[in-house]
This record gives structure tokens, C-alpha cells and sequence, in this order.
């Protein structure tokens, strides 16, 4: 019975230790991101990638994409707030052809329970872009085209820009 | 009625009393005129006040009694309180609440005649009901592009219970005349709860904390109870 007892106390003591609440696993879905699909104004079918595209928070002026090619990226929105601003700048390095528009992303915010190590995730309904319209030079982005505004994961774009 | 109440006792009384003066009598010279005595036992579980003595975060306390029925078994109630803060990094909550367990014990320590302690397996049902308060939290974004600040939006959950079954494994051993230690381990399974909306169930009453990927909990307790011997042989 003795022997019982113990063996009882130490399975006790392994369920205690071998827990997996301690990590947020990558796994999990937690806060999604904006996915932005950039496509061909004269051909709307069509991806269109950029020479160079860079884009920076207005908030703090911190660069999400650099110098990248790529016609799909992904964007963070900002969980604190209704509304996030970026410059979406094409030709960084080139001082004739540079070109820089605002994007105000304005959006309604929902923090929803994971677990322990997550905590909260941030779901972003009604989500709506606004091109900051240019009168001297004109905006590179021609027009925006939202696809799916929720945004509770990063399998698709949600939001379409034509160039 | 009165003057039967009145006679139980005070039989219950003076016997008590015989029997502690017999024992001092026969203690060294005889051991086998000891008598069996048994009753009921009220005690409390000590290490829940010295936990609250000495973790910021938690309060509790637990009384509990048991009768014994026949040789082996004993029927068994534990009650209590508990408070348990839990401050972590992205996740601050209080949960607070009264739960009560009922069951039995089995004692498979074969005593010699006249001793009293036991080697002890039972069962209980468990159920609580507590209210929670999930202080504040952050989100986790996995990024750091923007500043993660931590929100504090107090929401308060109350009303809600839990149920479980347990399986309470004890050794017990009489220390002073009628005045027994009991050390025992608890394995319980949650069978039903309350979910808060949008939060979870960090913490039970009489449960202890809950695993996000399990329904088991694990418990223990250290516990002085003291026997009134209402009936001897």
C-alpha cells in the first residue's frame, strides 16, 4: 500500500511538471496580420510585384517591408487602436522615381481568450483602406479592392491594391 | 428529548474523559486493555492557512470531518475557501469561492489493537462555486512593429461552478491521545464547469489550478484533525 502511495505521488509530481501551458506554440492561430495581394491596374487577373516596395509605420516610423519585390505581403495592424497608418513607398533608393503613399487602415477590434502562454488574440472586423489622395504628384495606387474584411488568419488576401 | 440529548452528552463527555484516564493508568503497564474508540473526527487542513501566511497570492482554508462506519470505511467532508491571484507577464486574474467534497475512505492499514492510524484510499465528489475576475492582459501578436501595452479592463465572472471526482490517497497517524496527521494526495478529474464567455477557468476552488490542455488536477493537503469518541469497545 506504501508502495502504492508513492507510486501514486510521483505521477502527481510528473502531471504537475510536463504541462504545455508555458509556451504560446507557434502553432496556434494567435493576433493575424493583414495580407495585401498587389495586382495589375490594366490587367486586374494578373500579380504584380514591385522593383523595390518598402513600407513604414506612421506610428514610430518602423519598417515592416524592405526593399522587397514580392506581390504579396502581410502588414500588422495595430491592436491598440481602431485605425493604423502606413507609407507604402515605391523606389526607396531611387531619389527621381520614388513614390510614397499613405494607407489608413481603419478597422473594428475584438480581443478574443486563447490560453495561458497566449493570453489574447485580436480579431479585426469591418476592416476598410483609405489611399491618402496626392495633388502635386500622383498616387502610384490606383485603387483598393477589399476582399475579406475580417481578418482572423493570414490563408488568404484580404485586401487587394491595383498598381 | 431533552434529558435524552442531555444524557448522550454527557455519557459522550465523561467517557471521554475515562478513556483518557484509563489510558494514562494502563499505558505502560498493559496495552491490551486499550479500548477501540471511534466517531467522529473534525480536523482542518493546516498547510492552507500556512500557504496563505506565506504566498502573497493566496488565501484559503479547508475544515473536515469523518465518521467512521464501519472497520474500513469512513465517510468523509472536507469544506472550504479559497482565493488565488494569479499575476503573470501577459495574463493577471483572481478567482474566489467555497467548495465542499464528499466521499469515503477505505483503510487498509491492519492496526494492532489499540493503535490508530491509517494507510488510507477514497473516493469524493467535488463542487465549487467561485466567481473570476480577469484583471487585464496583453495580446499576443508575435511582432513587435508596434508597442505591446498591457490592458487593464477589469471583467468579472461570477456565479459559476464546477464539479469533479476525486481520488484522495492519505497516510494517518494519532500523535497525542485522539489527535491525529494526515498527510494526503489528491488526484481529481473535472466533470463539468461554467465556462466564463471569452476567458477559461484558471482556477477552482478545491480543484487547484487548471491545465489548458487536460481536465485532471492535482491536490494535497496536511491535515490535524481531532477524534471525539463518541463510541468505544
Amino acid at each position: 500500500m506504501l508502495k502504492k502511495l508513492l507510486f501514486f505521488i510521483a505521477i502527481i509530481i510528473a502531471a504537475n511538471s510536463c504541462t504545455r501551458d508555458d509556451l504560446c506554440s507557434a502553432a496556434k492561430q494567435t493576433t493575424s496580420k493583414l495580407v495585401i495581394q498587389f495586382k495589375n491596374f490594366e490587367n486586374p487577373s494578373e500579380n504584380k510585384g514591385f522593383t523595390s516596395l518598402s513600407v513604414i509605420t506612421d506610428l514610430g516610423d518602423v519598417i515592416v517591408v524592405n526593399d522587397s519585390t514580392t506581390s504579396l505581403i502581410t502588414i500588422p495592424l495595430f491592436v491598440r487602436a481602431d485605425i493604423t497608418s502606413y507609407r507604402f513607398i515605391k523606389d526607396i533608393n531611387d531619389t527621381i522615381t520614388i513614390n510614397v503613399d499613405s494607407i489608413s487602415f481603419n478597422y473594428r477590434r475584438v480581443d478574443e481568450y486563447l490560453n495561458r502562454a497566449c493570453s489574447f488574440k485580436t480579431i479585426f472586423y469591418d476592416v476598410n483602406a483609405l489611399v491618402v489622395p496626392e495633388d502635386i504628384t500622383t498616387n502610384w495606387i490606383r485603387s483598393i479592392e477589399i476582399v475579406n474584411d475580417t481578418i482572423e488568419n493570414e490563408n488568404e488576401a484580404h485586401i487587394n491594391i491595383f498598381h | 428529548m431533552k434529558h435524552i440529548l442531555i444524557f448522550f452528552i454527557s455519557i459522550s463527555f465523561t467517557s471521554s474523559f475515562s478513556v483518557m484516564a484509563q489510558e494514562e493508568n494502563t499505558a505502560v503497564t498493559d496495552t491490551i486493555t486499550k479500548n477501540e474508540k471511534y466517531g467522529l473526527r473534525v480536523g482542518a487542513d493546516i498547510s492552507k492557512p500556512i500557504r496563505s501566511f506565506f504566498e502573497d497570492d493566496y488565501t484559503g482554508f479547508e475544515i473536515m470531518a469523518d465518521f467512521r462506519v464501519t472497520k474500513k470505511f469512513y465517510a468523509a467532508i472536507e469544506l472550504g475557501n479559497e482565493t488565488k491571484d494569479r499575476f503573470e507577464e501577459n495574463l493577471n486574474s483572481s478567482t474566489n469561492g467555497s467548495y465542499a467534497k464528499i466521499g469515503f475512505n477505505f483503510n487498509s492499514y491492519n492496526n494492532w489493537l489499540g493503535m490508530n492510524n491509517e494507510i488510507s484510499a477514497g473516493m469524493r465528489y467535488g463542487f465549487s462555486t467561485f466567481k473570476q475576475e480577469l484583471l487585464g492582459y496583453t495580446i499576443y501578436t508575435g511582432d513587435d512593429t508596434f508597442p505591446t501595452t498591457f490592458i487593464e479592463n477589469p471583467i468579472e465572472y461570477k456565479g459559476l461552478t464546477a464539479h469533479w471526482a476525486e481520488i484522495i490517497m492519505s497516510i494517518k497517524t494519532e500523535i497525542f491521545n485522539n489527535l491525529y496527521l494526515s498527510l494526503n494526495v489528491q488526484l481529481k478529474r473535472k466533470i463539468s464547469e461554467d465556462k466564463p464567455e471569452n476567458f477559461k477557468n484558471l482556477f477552482i476552488p478545491g480543484f487547484n489550478r487548471t491545465y489548458d490542455f487536460s481536465e485532471f488536477g492535482v491536490g494535497y493537503g496536511y491535515t490535524l484533525s481531532y477524534l471525539i469518541p463518541i463510541f468505544k469497545k
